[in-house]
Order: structure tokens, then sequence, then C-alpha cells
């Protein structure tokens, strides 16, 4: 089970009553305030929120970034200390994560060069550009690529590691709509494929209710967690029809009105 | 036909420069006792080659410097690496680093002449000395500088320590650490010049000296113009090599070599 990606159902994140307090001007500043939540193998988690609720911090805390001060964070039953294995964070600036000097192919393979030999370094960096529709540009510079395509090669990089969570921080929120919408639906394909889990930060409701099984409201400052939506909607979601969903609608109704509510809590 | 980078107009002025000296020199507008004129200068710097005394010269000088500079570069980039990896070591020892720093290298020629009087030793201390600290504020500086995020993305991609500093930390500092190493070699160059004027009667500043003293004008001129020439010559063999590594860096960051 080491390399699977976990029986669907199985719970791989385990987070209870987590605190994060930091220095702030001399004195300590709570950023995340008893937060429990478990992510569960092959679930699409989103997690939407205003500003300074945590949603980033969060992310760090399942990624192993950053410590938490309080409470427990378990990926498989382990505590979490430092970034765990078969976990991997996608971020929102990919032309500051992505190595400017690398080929594509070569910031794929980052993470696996080291473990694999030759031909199974490039296999995966084969089919993880296939995943993203790049195939063609492994011998690019990322600075030769347009937004859209510099954040596939950073998807593709993650995806290169077969994880069993792929954290994801606003990927998407610097592109343009039409871009954004490819990309979406790129990823549901991989979400079908692979069977990765996700959990997808976004402050595009629409965007979260899109994706997700399940849309965590965060609340705050301190963050904690205001609500949690399961989405009702069948997959394989598509732009136009599921967008026009009386079930999509409410669930953006029922979220915005989370959102709003929570600034109120 | 002339190559692209051949500078027309800038070599025009040059010429013009030379040929005023010339003429200065020759109409008598001019009249220093020992201040001769291009023509001579050109015809020691012959004389020069022809005797093979400018080779055997630059030899030793050319030598000094390369070997000083591979070695001052060397304890830069592992100091800078040590320095800009840890924040422990730069806490406890920076001060005395920004002290001993400012200390002209040149102060310290007496001691090592004492030490290790006229040699190739005392020679190479200077150069290694005085060169090292542009290579380790560079190499600390590109290193301490690298973004948060590519720290977060080695982290996250399970680099080890050694794999993140070779792939990550250093190529990211490259275009800085490369800087070092120009800079170094500049340094180098000066401090070889000036060490054997001092220190280690050989190569091309015992020459200037001796002609000096020896009353040759022509050939003191000739022996100080090629120091110049040598130390472009150099600078742009650096700037060659750092655009074909930087090759790949794009936007903009191999331009302003």
């Amino acid at each position: 089970m080491a390399d699977g990606v976990g029986e669907r159902g199985q719970t791989l994140f385990e987070c209870y009553d987590v605190c994060l307090e930091l220095a702030h001007h001399g004195g300590r500043r709570l950023i995340i305030d008893r937060l429990s939540l478990d992510v569960k193998a092959g679930e699409f988690l989103t997690i939407v929120g205003s500003s300074g609720t945590g949603k980033t911090t969060l992310l760090r805390l399942l990624g192993g970034l950053v410590a938490a001060t309080g409470g427990s964070i378990r990926f498989r039953g382990a505590p979490v200390a430092g970034a765990p294995p078969g976990v991997v964070v996608v971020f929102q600036d990919y032309s500051n994560a992505l190595l400017q000097w690398r080929s594509v192919a070569r910031n794929v393979s980052l993470g696996v060069e080291g473990h694999l030999d030759r031909s199974a370094v490039a296999q995966r960096v084969g089919e993880a550009l296939q995943m993203v529709g790049l195939e063609r540009n492994a011998d690019d510079y990322p600075w030769q690529l347009s937004g859209g395509m510099q954040q596939r090669v950073q998807i593709a990089r993650a995806l290169a590691l077969k994880p069993q969570v792929m954290l994801m921080d606003e990927p998407f929120g610097a592109l343009d709509a039409m871009t954004k919408a490819a990309l979406q639906d790129e990823l549901l394909q991989v979400h079908a494929r692979t069977g990765t889990s996700f959990v997808f930060i976004t402050h595009d409701i629409e965007e979260a209710v899109y994706l997700g099984d399940r849309v965590v409201v965060l609340a705050g400052p301190p963050g904690r967690i205001h609500k949690v939506v399961p989405i009702s909607l069948p997959r394989p979601r598509d732009q136009i029809t599921t967008r026009q969903a009386p079930e999509f609608l409410q669930h953006r109704l029922d979220i915005h009105n989370a959102v709003l509510d929570a600034r109120g809590d | 036909m002339l190559p692209r980078w051949f500078n027309i107009p800038g070599t025009l002025t040059l010429l013009a420069c030379v040929a005023a000296w010339e003429g200065a020199i020759r109409s008598g507008l001019v009249t220093f006792d020992y201040l001769p004129a291009p023509s001579g200068i050109l015809v020691a710097f012959l004389e020069l080659v022809r005797s093979g005394d400018l080779l055997t010269n630059t030899a030793h000088t050319l030598r000094s410097i390369v070997l000083g500079w591979i070695a001052a570069s060397a304890i830069g980039l592992a100091l800078g690496l040590i320095f800009g990896l840890s924040p422990l070591v730069r806490r406890y020892c920076l001060a005395s680093i920004e002290v001993l720093r400012p200390l002209p290298a040149i102060a310290f020629l007496p001691a090592a002449l004492l030490l290790f009087s006229f040699s190739l030793t005392t020679e190479l201390i200077v150069i290694v000395y005085a060169g090292l600290w542009p290579m380790f504020v560079n190499t600390m500086g590109g290193v301490t500088s690298v973004a948060g995020r590519l720290h977060d993305v080695s982290r996250t991609l399970q680099l080890s320590r050694l794999r993140a500093l070779a792939t990550v930390v250093v190529p990211a500092a490259a275009p800085a650490i490369l800087v070092g190493l120009r800079l170094s070699m500049g340094t180098a160059v000066v401090m070889a010049i000036i060490a054997e004027m001092l220190g280690n009667p050989h190569g091309l500043g015992y020459a200037v000296v001796s002609a000096l003293q020896a009353m040759r004008p022509e050939r003191m001129f000739a022996y100080v113009l090629f120091v110049g020439v040598l130390a472009i010559a150099l600078n742009a063999c650096l700037v060659q090599a750092e655009r074909r590594v930087l090759r790949g860096y794009g936007g903009g960051v191999a331009s302003h070599a």
C-alpha cells in the first residue's frame, strides 16, 4: 500500500484541535484556533474563506512546512513532522516555485531524479507532462511559457511523485478565466484517473463547488472551521451543464452565505 | 569584415587620444623628462617580445594570478556557502569577518614578508587574502537571498539537504557567485602586481619597478599598458564563460554581465 493512493474512504489526514500561534510584534498571535478536520483517500476537498482566515497557513500545516503549536496533525496515523512523504504542495506563485534555469522536463524530474534510474525518471516525467498536456514543451524553459503553462509544469512536477495527496494553494488564482476552466477540467481528469486526494484552496466559491466533494468554509482570524458543506453534484462534471444545474446554484448560494456569515462569526 | 561586436566609434576615440599624445610629445607641446611617445613605447614593447622577457614575466604573473584566484575563489565559495546557509554561523562569526574584511590586504604584506620572505608564497598569500572577500560576500549574499518559496519547494519535494543545496540553492545563487568570481579575478590581478613590486621580485610587477630603476621609461610604460591589456583579457574570458553558464537563466539575468 506504500505506493498506492490509499483505499478509497480511508482517512489520510486527521487534524484534531490544531492551533498555531506565532510571534507578532513582541507578543503572540493566534493564527489557527482549535481546528479539526479529516481528509479521506480519493476525496477532493476545497477550502474557501475570506482573506486572513488562515487558508494558506492550514495548507502549510498539512504539508509539514510549518509545525502546529497545539493539537495534533496525523498523516496515515503518523504525526506530521516535516513534509510527509506522499504529500506535495503546489504553490500559487508558479514563477517563484519553478527553477527558472531548468527546462520543463528537468523541473518535473526534480522530485524523482534522486530516487529512480534514468529511464524510470524519463518515463515518470513523460507521463506527468502528458497528464497536463505539455509533452511538446519538455525542452522549453519556464520563462518561455505562459502563466497557465507554467502552473501546469508545477502540477506535473507534483504528479511525477505519484502523491497520495496534493495540497494546492489557490493554484489558479493568477490565471485568466479560460485558462482557469481548462485547468480545472484537467485537474478533475487527473483526480478521476489517479485517485489522488486533493486539498484545494480558493477564494472562488464557484470553483470550490465545481471541483469539490466537500467545501470547508473557514472563519477568522484566528482561522477556524465555520461550516463543512458536502457537494451532491455527480461526476464527471462539466463546465456548462454542471454549472447550470440547480444543485450547483443552490450550493453556490449556501456557501456564499456561509462565507458572509463567517465574517460576522 | 569586422565582427559585429567590434566597437568602431570607441576605437576611433582611443586612436585619436593616442595620436594626440604622440603629437603633443613630438611638437614639444608637452615636455616631461621621462614621458615617452606612444611610438617609443611600441618599439620598446616589440623589443620585449623579441627578447622573450615579456613572455617570461607574463608567465610568472599569470600563474600567480590564476593559482591565487582559484584558491581565493574556493575559500570564498566555501565560506560564503557556510555563512549563507547558517544563521547561527552568521550570528556568531559575521562580526569578526566584518572587522577583518575592510583591513587593506596590502597592509598584511610586511607581515607576510616577515614570515615567508621574498617568495612566491608571500605573493600568493596576499592575492588569496585580498581575492577571497568579493567571492565570499557575493556567495553569501546570493545564498541568503534565495527566495523562501524555493526552500518550500525543496522541502515539499522531499529533497535531502545536500541535494537541495546542489540542485536548488547553488544554481539559484549562481548569477551572484559568478559576479564574485569576476571581482575576485580583478582583485587578484591588482594584488599580484603589487606583491611582485614589493614582495616577490619576479613577473610583470617587478619588471615595471626594475624598468623604473633602470631609467627606461619606454619599457616601463610598455609593461604598465600590457598589464592593463592582460586584465581586460582575463575579464573578457570570464564574461564569456559566465554567459555560457547562465544560458538558460533567461529573462535578463545573463545580460547585465
